[in-house]
């Protein structure tokens, strides 16, 4: 009864035949995995009343302590669900850790690196560094991952450290930004998953201050760049600020380089991988000598001349052999026609003599004697080729008197 | 999205003629239904998943994102775990509330798998990683879902898929006060099971029908449907396709 009342809703949609093969699932489930079917139909729960949210959140905590795949909540799980806490109204964290730390036995109170940790953590103004954090304790999980209390704890790696003892363009340029801290934990990110997993280790308390430090001064080097030269943005973190990130081996020496020395008379362009930027947009790579050029420049010309009129010849070349070919063939084709109508010509005659001499007489006389003439010639033929008269076409012409 | 279940095979049914028939998945084997080889098949499934998703919960948020898949997802929990006739359920919309000094000597109540959310406010706390999922998935994976021991304790949370009846309980609408970790995992696990019934992996699940016949899985659109075809028994004389759903 109550099953129905939710399927009907999806059965107009899909009809039964989804049902029918759950029922062979769930068959087959309850026979594979008995033990886990029946848990599953049976859960056990209970609602317990909490006063406030936050009571809730200790509840949790408290029983988060306990058993063997729980681990105590760690800073990250501490920022994410004081920040969750705001949503609900209680938005003095310092409040709830307080009160955390009076109902919490000792080790399980947020004091000290622990305490530092989350305060920074909370305090990360650009969302995408916290983020960045966040996604890396959730794929190494917190255990196993390249931060630790103490070194998230340390005050110098966050935004708005300025270090001192250097001259005052270096400690300019080693100041935390929250862009810099961002690179920071992008660069920690890649080196630490890059490593193989044997070899993984948690980065140190000082190690993670001279990562801060160097990506501080990665994007100070890329803003005087870009006071000297127009790169755009885009080229510049592509080639410069990406490489730091993903932890670019050759990069990474550079700005280690330039950080240990410190040269008050450091130029942007004493780092190669800058110099190559710069010199690629600056116009400045070394031209030859532009006499050489000029002369390099009438040879070309000369060159080019030359093979223009060696073109040209063979042009001319090709046209003549072209005429003579086309005046050969029309001549040969003409005389050939010639010759064949001559062939055809004598062949006629020779064949129209032939024929004449046998099937025609040529017989010449005068106008008294004609008719007595044509009747006996008439004669003649019949009885010659042995013909009827209705068989015969002759012709009398009339030929002129000056023949006679 | 679904086409007429009786559809015979080469006949002249629209939505046959219009898919494109993607391969056929052999018999598969019934010494599949082996339990070593079900738990190892799935943990693999959930460690892919957990490490693409980043966690189970993100999982169910990506594979159920509007209400609609929600509603297909209980539909199938329904069918997969339905109400047990042994079983006491907690079926009102009231749940008793209890001090938290009381836990230990007030009853749990028994609620049935589909009441529980994963979708909005439904803890303080964030859903759990990859790993720690991955640990309470070979748990629940060997053991069972353990609850007797140490109930979850719940909070009425989110107004989940309306019941009928306004006095019952709602699905998918009980939160957490302790426990989201451990039935986000558990949600995740049907999830994956659910959804692996249209590969051939977890076919295996379904032998009775997969030894005596073949699978058939095709494209309608964005969805993958599969044809169950099946010669045993008299009433599949006819070699009709007998079982037809779609992801």
């Amino acid at each position: 009864m109550f099953n129905s009342s939710f399927a009907c809703e999806v059965d107009t949609r899909v009809g039964n035949h989804w049902s029918r093969f759950n029922t062979c699932l769930q068959r087959q489930l309850s026979k594979v995995h008995p033990t886990l079917y029946d848990s599953i139909q049976k859960i056990y729960t209970q609602r317990v009343r909490f006063e406030s949210k936050r009571a809730e959140l200790f509840a949790n905590f408290k029983a988060s302590h306990r058993g063997n795949v729980r681990k105590p909540p760690n800073c990250v799980d501490w920022v994410l669900t004081l920040e969750e806490l705001h949503t609900y109204g209680e938005m003095d964290s310092t409040l709830v850790i307080k009160e955390w730390n009076n109902v919490a036995v000792k080790a399980d109170q947020i004091t000290g690196t622990k305490a530092l940790a989350v305060r920074n953590i909370l305090s990360i103004p650009n969302p995408d560094a916290k983020d960045a954090l966040v996604a890396h304790v959730l794929e190494f999980q917190w255990e196993s991952c390249a931060f630790t209390e103490d070194t998230l704890g340390s005050k110098k790696i966050w935004v708005g450290y300025a270090p001192r003892g250097a001259s005052k363009a270096w400690n300019e340029r080693m100041k935390v930004t929250d862009q810099s801290c961002l690179l920071m934990i992008k660069n920690v990110h890649n080196t630490f998953a890059k490593t193989p997993f044997p070899i993984r280790r948690k980065v140190s308390k000082v190690d993670l201050e001279n990562i801060a430090m160097q990506a501080a001064v990665v994007l100070s080097l890329k803003r005087e760049v870009q006071d000297l030269l127009p790169i755009s943005d885009m080229i510049l973190t592509e080639r410069w600020v990406n490489k730091f990130a993903d932890a670019d081996p050759r990069v990474v020496t550079e700005v280690e380089m330039v950080l240990s020395e410190k040269q008050e008379r450091f130029a942007v362009r004493d780092i190669p991988t800058l110099c190559t930027i710069m010199d690629a947009h600056s116009g400045l790579c070394p031209l030859p000598d532009p006499t050489k050029i000029m002369i390099e420049k009438g040879d070309l010309e000369k060159s080019l001349f030359e093979l223009q009129m060696k073109q040209m010849e063979y042009d001319l070349q090709a046209w003549q052999v072209f005429r003579h070919k086309l005046q050969t063939y029309t001549t040969t084709a003409h005389q050939t026609k010639m010759n064949w109508h001559m062939t055809a010509y004598k062949d006629n005659q020779e064949t129209i003599k032939h024929h004449l001499s046998n099937v025609s007489r040529f017989a010449s006389f005068d106008n008294v004697e004609v008719e007595t003439n044509i009747l006996k010639f008439i004669s003649d033929i019949e009885g010659h080729f042995q013909i009827t008269r209705g068989q015969l076409a002759f012709e009398v012409r009339e030929t002129p008197a000056t023949r006679g | 999205m679904i086409a007429d279940v009786s559809t015979e095979i080469g006949g002249s049914g629209s939505t046959s003629s219009s898919m494109a028939v993607e391969e056929w998945i052999p018999a598969p084997d019934h010494t599949a239904t082996d339990i070593g080889k079900f738990k190892e098949a799935l943990y693999k499934d959930f460690e892919a998943v957990c490490t693409k998703h980043r966690g189970p919960v993100q999982f169910l948020k990506d594979l159920y994102p509007d209400r609609e898949s929600r509603l297909l997802f209980l539909n199938s929990v329904l069918d997969l775990f339905p109400y047990s006739d042994i079983v006491m359920y907690h079926t009102e919309k009231d749940i008793p509330e209890i001090r938290e000094d009381e836990k230990s000597s007030k009853t749990s109540q028994v609620l049935h798998i589909s009441c529980f959310a994963w979708e909005g406010k439904v803890s303080i706390k964030r859903g759990p990683g990859k790993k720690l999922a991955c640990d309470i998935a070979g748990r629940v994976l060997n053991e069972g879902f353990v609850t007797s021991g140490e109930p979850l304790l719940i909070t009425c949370a989110v107004e989940g898929i309306q019941h009928d009846n306004p006095a019952k309980l709602n699905a998918q609408s009980i939160g957490y006060s302790k426990g989201f970790a451990r039935m986000s995992t558990l949600l995740a696990l049907i999830a994956l099971m659910i959804k692996d019934g249209m590969t051939a992996e977890a076919l295996k699940l379904v032998p009775r029908l997969g030894r005596s016949g073949h699978c058939k899985r095709c494209k309608l659109g964005a969805a993958t449907v599969v044809f169950f075809l099946t010669t045993r028994g008299p009433r599949f004389q006819n070699k009709n396709v007998q079982l037809l759903f779609c992801l």
